[in-house]
């Protein structure tokens, strides 16, 4: 529960360092263009968050999650 | 010619102080008596090569100098090195001789060279040392140094011997300078300095710049000041107890200091401030003026390999274009290529150890040496942009940690701030920050206004990991902008 509220948190944060306008973002939204639109620095951001937060992250594991419940899942299965 | 410098300086400020340590007092005359036993000494022996392991200390430059003047090589080795570096270097670089204060070969003396353990206690008088084979004693005369005549030693032409100096190793394994103090001297504006005139020593003997700082005593007869110790609190004590009036020292010691020089501390004595070593930013010009009003601030532009190349004292950061005109025959010439600074030096290293003696490999065929110092010239100035070496490529596009400092450095919750590339698995590197903050700030409110600041640059140098940290390393006072390699 408190992991998928992180995660879901620290998207907000880099979608608002970005400048953009608040979004909602939902464990099935999806990451990239066809839905929040994170593009390649802010997805760089948010590897680095999750290794901070965590100590690993999906995107150094080779692992590309599509959406926000599948980086939940990669933290659940660890 | 080190010994005739020295001589000259006694026999012309006969009592004024030459070294000043929080417990100790050398005047030209007792230091010129002590470098003649020590050349004598030095002189003596059946080796050319040696080496010193010693913290900074009159006793330590009686052996420099002492060195240069019976001509035979001198290599500096920082006193925090372990007992097996020590060793490393003593092997790779040929010493027959090491000077230690405490003994690094261990029982079963594994070391290629003799180590001499030199005793600095009071009850043998300042400096002896000692060696089972041998018996050498560099012994002060006792309390009447101070009497009698000072002889020019005008018979003396000895060319000087050869100092051996590590380069800072910042971008990579150190490497070897050679120097010859002949070019060392070259280096130095002639003045003569006001008997009044201290220098604080502020950089370690074993690194080139803290060389520069003796050097320039010796040549200008000023008074050089010793810190009991290196950290940057130790230098502030130092600077005040024994009334620096001068601190050569680079910009990220000024900024430890700032942080920790009390607002009314009196710092009256200050004539002149001189930074070197790093590229200096506008802010930090500005914030030292603003607090230092009555000081000089000059800066200087100055590597191992090159020696001291330019001076700059108006006020702002880079350095003049000017400087691109200068004739062919001048001492030290700079062009800019493909943005990199590059420079042709008549009075540089000889070259580094162990390599060919009639060039230096450092330097192109035409004597051009590639600095590693990115720049942009705009205007009338050249503004440096980093270190080749720390350039952070976010996603292919380059990014300049000085440029992202700048922006950081200006914000009042900053204290210091370190920017360098985070290897990252998406676009290979991202910029991050270690920020020690101010007092009374909370870390979310400082992230606020680092973030703020941060909007007017270029989407790729936006910092995407902010740390707050306690304290940021240093590597021989210079900021490191490699990333540790356990993060």
């Amino acid at each position: 529960m408190s992991t998928e509220n992180d995660i879901i948190a620290m998207i907000k944060t880099i979608l608002q360092h970005q400048g953009l306008p608040e979004t909602d973002v939902e464990l099935e939204s999806e990451l990239y263009d066809d839905g929040i639109g994170l593009d390649s620095l802010c997805v760089a951001e948010l590897s680095a968050m999750l290794e901070k937060a965590y100590g690993s992250d999906p995107y150094t594991s080779k692992v590309l999650p599509r959406t926000v419940t599948d980086i939940v899942n990669f933290y659940s299965e660890v | 010619m080190i010994e005739q410098l020295v001589a000259d300086a006694a026999a012309d400020r006969h009592r004024d102080l030459f070294l000043v340590t929080p417990d100790k007092e050398v005047t030209y005359k007792i230091f010129f008596a002590r470098l003649q036993r020590v050349r004598a000494a030095l002189e003596s022996l059946p080796a050319q090569h040696f080496a010193c392991h010693l913290p900074d200390s009159p006793e330590l430059i009686a052996l420099i100098l002492g060195a240069a003047a019976a001509d035979k090589s001198m290599l500096l080795l920082s006193a925090d090195f372990s007992s097996e570096l020590v060793e490393d270097y003593l092997t790779r670089f040929n010493v027959d001789i090491l000077f230690c204060d405490r003994a690094v070969a261990g029982e079963d003396n594994r070391l290629d060279a003799e180590s001499w353990l030199a005793e600095f206690s009071d009850d043998t008088k300042e400096l002896s040392f000692a060696v089972d084979s041998h018996n050498l004693s560099v012994v002060e005369s006792g309390g009447d140094a101070d009497t009698g005549s000072v002889q020019h030693a005008d018979s003396i032409e000895r060319s000087g011997g050869e100092l051996r100096i590590l380069t800072s190793g910042t971008t990579g394994e150190p490497k070897c300078a050679r120097y010859h103090w002949r070019d060392l001297l070259q280096q130095i504006k002639p003045y003569r300095a006001t008997a009044d005139e201290r220098w604080l020593l502020a950089y370690h003997l074993n690194h080139f710049a803290g060389i520069q700082m003796l050097a320039h005593a010796v040549l200008t007869r000023a008074t050089l000041i010793l810190p009991e110790a290196t950290g940057v609190a130790d230098n502030i004590r130092a600077m005040f107890e024994l009334k620096a009036t001068h601190v050569s020292a680079s910009p990220t010691f000024w900024r430890f200091a700032l942080a920790q020089l009390a607002g009314d501390a009196d710092t009256g004595n200050l004539r002149q401030i001189t930074l070197g070593s790093e590229a200096v930013s506008q802010h930090l010009l500005d914030t030292l003026q603003a607090r230092f009003p009555h000081c000089r601030i000059a800066h200087i532009y100055a590597s191992t390999e090159d020696g001291s190349c330019v001076s700059v004292a108006d006020g702002r950061a880079g350095l003049p274009v000017s400087i691109l005109q200068r004739p062919d025959n001048a001492r030290v010439r700079f062009k800019v290529e493909e943005g990199e600074l590059l420079i042709s030096s008549r009075h540089g290293m000889l070259g580094y150890t162990g390599s060919d003696q009639h060039r230096r490999e450092d330097q192109r065929e035409d004597g051009w040496r590639a600095t590693g110092d990115l720049v942009e010239v705009r205007d009338d100035r050249i503004n440096f942009l980093g270190r080749r070496s720390e350039i952070v490529n976010v996603g292919g596009v380059k990014v300049y940690p000085l440029e992202v400092e700048a922006v950081v450095s200006e914000l009042p919750a900053v204290k210091l701030v370190r920017a360098y590339g985070q290897d990252n698995p998406v676009v290979g590197q991202i910029v991050a920050l270690d920020i020690v903050l101010d007092e009374g700030w909370e870390e979310k409110d400082a992230e606020e206004t680092v973030r703020q600041a941060c909007s007017v640059l270029p989407r790729h140098s936006v910092p995407r990991s902010i740390n707050f940290v306690a304290t940021i390393d240093t590597a021989n006072t210079k900021l490191s902008r490699r990333q540790d390699t356990d993060t």
